[in-house]
Order: C-alpha cells, then structure tokens, then sequence
C-alpha cells in the first residue's frame, strides 16, 4: 500500500471543508479502505468528529498530536515520533458489525500559534516564505512516506486561507479538492485560488501536481443562484486551460450531515449516522474521486 | 507492537461496562475495545475474553439475542426489565412496533422530505386478500412531494416486510420482490443479532436481494436500540404502473393518510 494523498483546501471558512473530510473519509472507509486523516486546522473540528472529544483531550494531553510533533521538531528534540502521533482506530463507527478502519493525526487550539512562531523564528534566520516551505514540505514528505504505506488514502483537513501548512499540503497531495458553495461570495476568487494552488505546486523541487484542483459544490440548495453558479462553474470547467476540474456530485445542504457531524458521544451504525440518501451522495463522490486518482 | 491478551482485554471490558448494570451491545463494546487500545480487536479475540468474564461470573449476558453483556455485580440489581428468556423470543409481532418507530423516525428523515411534501408510514401487515399471495408487506411508507418548478408531484411508495432472525430465507427477498408488484422500492427487514448462527445466511440474503433491487435493513440485536438498524443495501426504484400503486394505496391507506398525502400532491 502507498496511500493516495487528498487535500481538502479552500480559502474561505465555512464550505464545507470538514463535513468533506469526515463523510469522505468515513465512506472510504466503510468500503474497506484504510485511511488516515491529518487535521492541520487549529479548530480541530474534523478531530472532535472523528475521535469525539473525549479522545481528542486524551490526545492533546498526552502530546499525540501534530502540533506536538512539529514543536518537537522545531526545539530538535526527537522525542516525539510522527508515527507514534497517528491514533489508529479512532472511529466510533460501525459498519457490517467492524469499526471503520480510519486513523487520526490529530491538532489541536496550539496548531496555529505553533504555526506563527514557526514563521517568526525561521524568517529571523532569514528564511523566506518559499524555503520555510520547501523545508516543512521535505520534512512532511519523509515522514508520510514511511506512514502511508500502511494506508490506502490519506486525507487532509486545511485550515481556512493560505498558511504554510496548507501549502505544504497541497504540495503533497494527489489530488486537491476545493468544496465550495455555489453563491457569488464563495466563489469569488475561486478562480485565482485554483490557479495559485496549481502554480504552488510547480515551485522547487515539486513536480506539478497530476490533477488540476477539483471544485466540489458543497452546501447546495433547490435554488436559482446555486444552480446557476454550479452551470457556470461546470462551463469554466470544461475549458481546455481551466485552472480546475469540478465534481460531477454535489452535496446538499441537509440538516442529516450536520446531525452526523455531532454524533460523537454514540456509535452507530455508518448508514444510520449518515442517513441513506446522503450515504448514496457519499458514495458517488468517493467512487468519483477513487476514478480521478486511478486516471479514469 | 503486541496486541493485548484476553486478560488484559477481560481487564478492559470490566472497566468498560457501566457500574449500574446497563447492558452493552457487543457491537459497542468492541469498538470501545479497539478504540481504548488503539488496535483492531476481532470477535473471535473479543469472544475469547467475554468467555473468561462469563466464567468467573464478572459479566452477565443477554442470551439468544447474544448482543449485549452487563456487569454482574451481586447486590446490584439489573436495569433490564425483560428476562432474557423474554428478550429472546423476538417474534416479528414484537418487532412490530419497533420497526415502526424506526421508519418514522430516521428512515423517514433520511428521505428528506421538504417540509411541503408529505411522508405517512401504515402498518399494513393485517390488511389485504386473505388469499393473496405476498400482497401484505408489513408496513408501507408513502412520500410525496411536488418540484419547485416542475409540474406535477413525485409520490413514491416503499414496501417494508419484517423477518425475524430464522425468518429470512431466499422465499423472504422474493416475497418483498413480490410487494413491488404494487409499490416503488421494495425493503427486506430481517433481525439479526450479531452472535446469531443465522448470519451464516447473510452474505446470501444480500446477493440475492442486490440482484433483485431489493433493500436490506439489518436490525442488530435490541430493536428498542434506533442505532440497531443498518441499511445494508438500498432498494432499485421499480417501475411499477401508476394504476397498480394507485389502486394498493387505496385499499390500505387510512382516511388522515390519505388527506395528507392527497394535500401535498396538490401543492395545498
């Protein structure tokens, strides 16, 4: 095995990022797939979904955390091992009578000022934004290629806007999916995100990424402006130097996913937390994407 | 890294279990398991370390269901109010009434039914020719709603029929095919606890009822227990002839459903 990496980035808060990252990585992993999902967002909110709270504590207390590593790294200290920061199962989600095989590189509330004082202390060495990059992204390369062989996908929570961490992963991913509602604000830029994203992704020693960004209408209502942006996204799409591709699935905006998403405390079955006809939309995608990363 | 051994596992369990003697679904149990250690804990490992526990007489269990342990502390009296002797014998008359909970409850918010449309579930199980062969599915459920912009309303009808845990045989999944003769989706619901020998017939019940476009719902031990219900496989939409689902409905839909049903295909 040799995970795929997937990035779920957007500049905007509020799409949809961490709803994407959970039902997508549970029903990868209800169709036996084993998945990995790394939160680099300091609200931690797709950790709470996955390990509940309980757990996260449990993790933050005992420095099993993302946050911890990079510290540890920072301060060279090597005490604290990337690996031994992955919880595997973590998920209080059955499906066919097994738990979900899904692991959880957990962050927590530290994450972000961890972040700013990474950039305070490497620029005083007189490091610029593109070598302390260059630098996090050779660090995270090494030490995801030891871990996602024991994985099929990896799957990574950005946070909101362009941090470092979320250029990093872009630069790892396989694939880079930008959920986004289909109203004017959400795509404001879109365009601009896309391509900046893309051209990252050529910086260095990278190679370019195989896949344009993938655009995936999140949040979707039964009106004109969501279809009519989603018809106007789809045209831009299909252009030849489009700076991205879009999801043939759209996820509506149902109160069943934000119910799902707060069922942490029970442990219920996959269908019954997702409800059916959201699981029918899940699965679409998953199928979806497991064709773009296989080249179809 | 070595996985834990059944004492440690029994060790676990014990830690695990409320000190009230709430029972525990095995199912749950195992996945507190597999999370507190952070390792994969099969049944058989799982069923290895509840025996030591059953043994020493630490744990008490639900027979015949076979789903859920409690602890077993003298003194302490147990928070079930059924023997298992009672819980045992799950009839498909005693999951009835559960069954119906279920599809009003989260079966039909999955639908998700805008709030204009309508959505009635029947116990149609004592209704229908006496004669007629697999004409009586034991609940129906009815959706209907109309489009924002497109003429006319979508009514859909679900046929649900209820076996219970030696119930389910191939003669179930054509029963339920059977039922979409006059309805859309056709649903096989079958009680099967997790231990049952009967899950031997799983994997055969699901191809067959995939072949067929029938929907599976598993219930898994305690029906009382609304995270007990798992749907295993959605139903393939029949084209049933709108005369055929017209003239069922009538004949076992009551007077408030129909009204309601009627209402919101009128858009009223």
């Amino acid at each position: 095995m040799s995970g795929k990496v997937i990035a779920v980035a957007n500049m905007k808060g509020g799409v949809g990022k961490t709803a994407t990252v959970v039902g997508l990585a549970e029903t990868l992993a209800a169709s036996g797939r084993t998945v990995l999902v790394i939160d680099l967002d300091a609200q931690a909110n797709a950790s709470i979904c996955i390990a509940g709270d309980a757990m996260l504590t449990d993790l933050i207390r005992r420095q099993c955390t993302f946050e911890s590593f990079l510290n540890d790294f920072l301060h060279k200290r090597s005490t604290i091992s990337f690996d031994n920061c992955i919880r595997s199962n973590v998920s209080n989600v059955t499906h066919l009578g097994n738990q979900l095989p899904l692991s959880l590189l957990a962050s927590g509330p530290a994450l972000r000022d961890l972040e700013l004082k990474l950039v305070y202390v490497l620029t005083r060495k007189r490091m610029s934004w593109e070598q302390i990059v260059e630098a996090l992204w050779g660090l995270m390369k090494i030490q995801l290629q030891r871990s996602r062989k024991s994985f099929d996908l990896v799957v990574i929570d950005c946070a909101p806007g362009i941090s470092i961490l979320t250029e990093v992963s872009i630069r790892l991913a396989d694939l880079i999916i930008v959920p986004t509602i289909p109203d004017f604000l959400s795509t404001f830029g879109l365009e601009a995100f896309c391509i900046n994203m893309w051209e990252r992704g050529l910086n260095g020693k990278t190679k370019a990424p195989k896949h344009l960004p993938h655009v995936l209408a999140t949040r979707c209502r039964q009106i004109n402006i969501h279809r009519d942006t989603i018809g106007v996204l789809r045209e831009e799409a299909k252009g030849a130097k489009a700076p991205f591709r879009m999801f043939a699935t759209t996820i509506p905006e149902t109160i069943a996913i934000a119910d799902a998403l707060g069922k942490i405390e029970k442990y219920p079955p996959f269908s019954s937390k997702w409800t059916p006809a959201v699981v029918t939309i899940l699965t679409d995608l998953a199928t979806e994407i497991q064709g773009t990363l296989n080249g179809n | 890294m070595p996985k834990a051994t059944s004492a440690i596992l029994a060790e676990r369990i014990l830690g695990l279990l409320p000190s009230d003697g709430t029972p525990v679904l095995n199912r749950v149990m195992r996945v507190m398991l597999s999370r507190e250690l952070g390792e994969t804990v099969t049944e058989e490992r799982y069923a290895e370390a509840r025996s030591v526990l059953l043994a020493k007489g630490r744990i008490g269990r639900l027979r015949g269901q076979g789903g859920q342990i409690f602890l077993d502390k003298p003194g302490v009296p147990c928070q079930r109010s059924e023997s298992p002797e009672e819980i045992s014998a799950w009839s498909e008359s005693k999951l009835m009434t559960h069954l119906g909970r279920y599809l009003n409850g989260p079966f039909k918010k999955g639908l998700d039914i805008p709030k204009s449309g309508a959505c009635v579930v029947e116990d149609t199980s004592k209704m229908g020719p006496s004669r007629g062969r697999w004409a009586r599915p034991d609940y129906i459920l009815v959706s209907a709603m109309r489009f924002e912009f497109m003429p006319g309303a979508q009514v859909d009808v679900h046929s649900f029929e209820l076996k219970a845990e030696t119930g389910a045989t191939d003669l179930a999944v054509y029963e339920a095919l059977a039922q979409t003769r006059f309805t859309h989706f056709g649903h096989l619901v079958w009680h099967l606890p997790e231990r049952s020998p009967a899950q031997a017939r799983l994997q055969e019940i699901t191809e067959q009822c995939d072949e067929h476009g029938i929907g599976l719902i598993r219930i898994y031990d305690d029906p009382n227990d609304i995270e007990n219900y798992e749907v295993i496989l959605d139903p393939v939409r029949k084209a049933t002839l709108p005369s055929a689902v017209d003239g069922f409905l009538e004949l076992r839909l009551n007077q408030s459903h129909r009204d309601q049903i009627k209402r919101a295909i009128n858009g009223e």
